[in-house]
């Protein structure tokens, strides 16, 4: 099913996708915003990775679950979570102020199965941001999310995950940005809802890449930057 | 002649095949329930209903009566279990009536009423013949209830009303209303014996009416006017005077479908193409009364009184003959034929108005506001169980305290939305494990954890907050087998929720953050 594109994306040009009206997703600090063109872009696929894979999966979970608040103030539509196995623990979400309401969780173990259902919820308007946990991405996959993005620029978050614990490869795709992520331990003993990331930002189309220290304020839903370390 | 039977399991939650007892059949034994602030009994079993105990009694009151009472406490997972034993009972009774439903006519809602009972109605029409006799029916039926160990109250009447009148407050566990002869057999009933309100039944009985026998002469229109429709309405239907639909919600006739084989087939195809018609049957009987299927029931018959028995529930509403028939196929095609089907029977067995035009989700074109028809797709494809969403449930248990709802956002109404449950104030990881993990860990002088060893990972903690101790449910009798929670941080900055559990006297990984 997915060694080809689609007849019913043919004759479409990736250049006309990227709808320069659809505001991109802010992440509340200027200096980052400006860095990403905005914000996270819509329409096409961000990657998120584990630094170390099977190690750093709740710190992966964590900073998606940040977004995927700010998302749900800004956006009322509902938010679709392809996971690989049952793993987040609604307690926790609750704690994030998480409208469960507006989150539809889906169980999808294998690749092949969660990017049908990604592009299912990509078809449907309902849907203002689809998450994804993949183990592989590659350019085909990334691209066929893209075309069924085109009509409803939902957000689109790819989580990198391994249920064997195997360590992720980064191949050529059409993501936008690719964050690698991994606690960070200046975070010492302040408040568990308050989440500190050393942050990898290896690709990125609008801009400079860079490592830097993320920080997520619970209180306020805003994410701020420590200054880069080193490009 | 219509001839209904109403079937009473009073102890269900607490007899039932599936439930695990704790002690033998002899004991006492009892559900408990958070109600409000005070916890209650769910459901009682025989011998503990002996000894005077019922559903709805305070706790306290119960454990002072009978101290050696064994509880279990009821929680999202032994409610799932109750529904599923009750569905397996539907059709495992389907040997002794095409047409079986449960009871959700009841005032305190649900078929599993507040005493933790079980009611059940069997349209027996035409039935009996096979059993020799309407008396020999029910005396076989409550038989093999026996066998399963489940205590069951029948009555048969002309009328679901007297049926389930006398089916609990007739005398003894059986009894046979004659065809039109209600009026003489519930003459000496009580008046709650009516399905009233107990606020009614306490206002009729302020004036001196207290058996249904009393009601007989009245005017009806004065009555109605004092104390509702309901009390006419209810007398008149248990007569026979008017005629009570039960099961359909809308008070329409069952919506059944079936088929018989000349002689018993072996293969999927038949049975596959048999269900398609019967499917594109029932929907164009739907498409005209302007109703859709919300859930179905497939029954497959053998000549020897086996049964395979499967519910395919929808999403939405659908009167969509391929739409619906697609689902049926994926659910019906898993069942391997281990005996030759005689019988096909489809019924729908819940309607709803049908919402939007469907479009198939199995096509490329539901872009808009398909999301009934998506999640069905998707439910098609990945399992019945694979969509759901996050839900709190009340329990200070983590691992129930928390667990999907199957109940999807069709829209932003608030019908959709789902009720609001008391999260925990505490802290809590984001993944929960499964299962808890055993860990090593040293601890230091003042015996709180200070080092972590999972697999590979092996790193000092550098942050360490709690215990947080989590006992069982106070009645639960093994208070000592409590657990100490502490959330930890290690040197890299990785969050676990950890726990030392006193009765194994070891360390576990629950949750990361």
């Amino acid at each position: 099913m997915y060694n080809s594109i689609p007849t019913w994306a043919k004759g479409l040009t990736l250049a006309a996708r990227v709808n320069a009206k659809v505001t991109p997703l802010a992440s509340g600090d200027p200096k980052l915003d400006s860095m990403l063109g905005g914000g996270l872009v819509l329409g096409q696929p961000h990657e998120i990775l584990p630094k170390r894979s099977g190690w750093d999966d709740a710190s992966v979970t964590a900073f998606t679950l940040a977004w995927l608040q700010r998302r749900q103030q800004t956006d009322q539509r509902l938010a679709l979570w392809v996971m690989q196995r049952p793993s987040l623990y609604p307690q926790g979400l609750a704690n994030l102020s998480i409208d469960f309401d507006r989150l539809v969780l889906v169980e999808a173990p294998k690749d092949i199965d969660a990017l049908w259902t990604l592009e299912q919820g990509l078809f449907n308007s309902a849907f203002g941001l689809v998450i994804g946990e993949i183990e592989n991405f590659d350019l085909l996959g990334s691209r066929r999310l893209q075309l069924a993005a085109e009509r409803h620029n939902p957000l689109i978050l790819i989580l990198r995950r391994s249920q064997r614990g195997l360590s992720l490869k980064e191949v050529p795709n059409s993501a936008l940005t690719r964050w690698l992520i991994s606690p960070s331990s200046a975070q010492g003993a302040s408040h568990h809802n308050n989440f500190h990331w050393q942050t990898n930002l290896t690709r990125n189309k609008a801009g400079t890449t860079g490592n830097f220290l993320m920080k997520w304020h619970h209180e306020t839903h805003r994410f701020t930057l420590a200054t880069p370390l080193h490009h | 002649m219509r001839r209904i039977v109403s079937l009473w399991l009073p102890h269900f939650i607490t007899e039932h095949p599936w439930q695990q007892t704790l002690g033998s059949r002899e004991q006492s034994f009892a559900k408990v329930r958070r109600s409000q602030n005070r916890l209650e009994l769910a459901g009682v079993n025989g011998p503990a209903h002996k000894l005077g105990l019922y559903g709805g009694q305070p706790l306290s009151d119960a454990t002072a009566m009978v101290p050696d009472l064994i509880t279990l406490s009821e929680n999202a997972m032994t409610q799932r279990i109750d529904h599923q034993a009750a569905d397996h009972l539907v059709h495992w009774l389907g040997q002794f009536s095409p047409w079986i439903s449960l009871d959700e006519t009841l005032p305190d809602a649900g078929f599993i009423d507040i005493k933790g009972g079980l009611n059940i109605w069997i349209d027996a029409s035409g039935c009996t013949r096979l059993f020799g006799g309407e008396r020999s029916y029910l005396e076989t039926l409550h038989n093999k209830l026996n066998t399963l160990g489940l205590t069951g109250c029948l009555a048969m009447a002309d009328t679901p009303g007297a049926a389930w009148a006398l089916a609990r407050y007739g005398q003894g566990n059986l009894a046979v209303c004659p065809s039109n002869q209600q009026r003489d057999w519930l003459k000496f009933l009580f008046l709650i014996a009516l399905r009233l309100p107990d606020q009614t039944v306490e206002n009729l009985d302020k004036v001196g009416l207290r058996q249904i026998g009393d009601l007989y002469d009245l005017p009806s229109a004065p009555l109605a006017l004092r104390y509702g429709q309901d009390v006419a309405r209810k007398l008149k239907q248990a007569l026979g005077l008017e005629r009570e639909a039960i099961n359909t919600a809308n008070g329409t006739e069952p919506l059944q479908s079936h088929f018989r084989f000349q002689d018993a087939v072996w293969d999927q195809d038949s049975v596959q193409s048999t269900l398609r018609s019967l499917t594109f049957h029932l929907c164009d009987r739907m498409s005209k009364q302007g109703l859709g299927a919300q859930r179905f029931r497939l029954g497959l018959f053998s000549p020897k009184g086996e049964v395979y028995g499967l519910e395919i529930g929808l999403v939405e509403a659908s009167q969509d003959p391929a739409h619906c028939y697609r689902l049926i196929q994926a659910q019906s095609e898993k069942i391997e034929l281990v005996f030759a089907i005689e019988v096909v029977a489809l019924t729908v067995t819940f309607t709803g108005p049908v919402q939007s035009n469907q479009q198939s989700a199995f096509g490329q074109d539901n872009q808009t506001n398909g999301l009934a028809s998506l999640f069905d797709g998707l439910r098609f494809r990945l399992g019945e169980k694979a969509v759901y969403r996050p839900a709190i449930h009340e329990s200070h248990i983590p691992e129930f305290s928390a667990g999907p709802s199957f109940h999807l956002p069709l829209g932003t109404a608030a019908k959709d939305r789902l009720p609001v449950q008391r999260r925990s104030k505490r802290w809590r990881p984001l993944h929960l494990l499964a299962k808890p993990q055993p860990i090593d860990i040293d601890a230091d002088a003042r015996l709180r954890p200070a080092r972590l060893k999972w697999r590979q990972r092996e790193q000092d903690l550098v942050s360490v907050e709690g215990p947080e101790r989590i006992s069982p449910e106070w009645w639960e009798k093994r208070q000592e087998d409590y657990r100490d929670y502490y959330q930890v941080r290690d040197a890299t900055g990785h969050a676990y929720w950890i726990f030392y559990s006193k009765n194994q006297k070891r360390w576990f990984l629950h949750g990361e953050a």
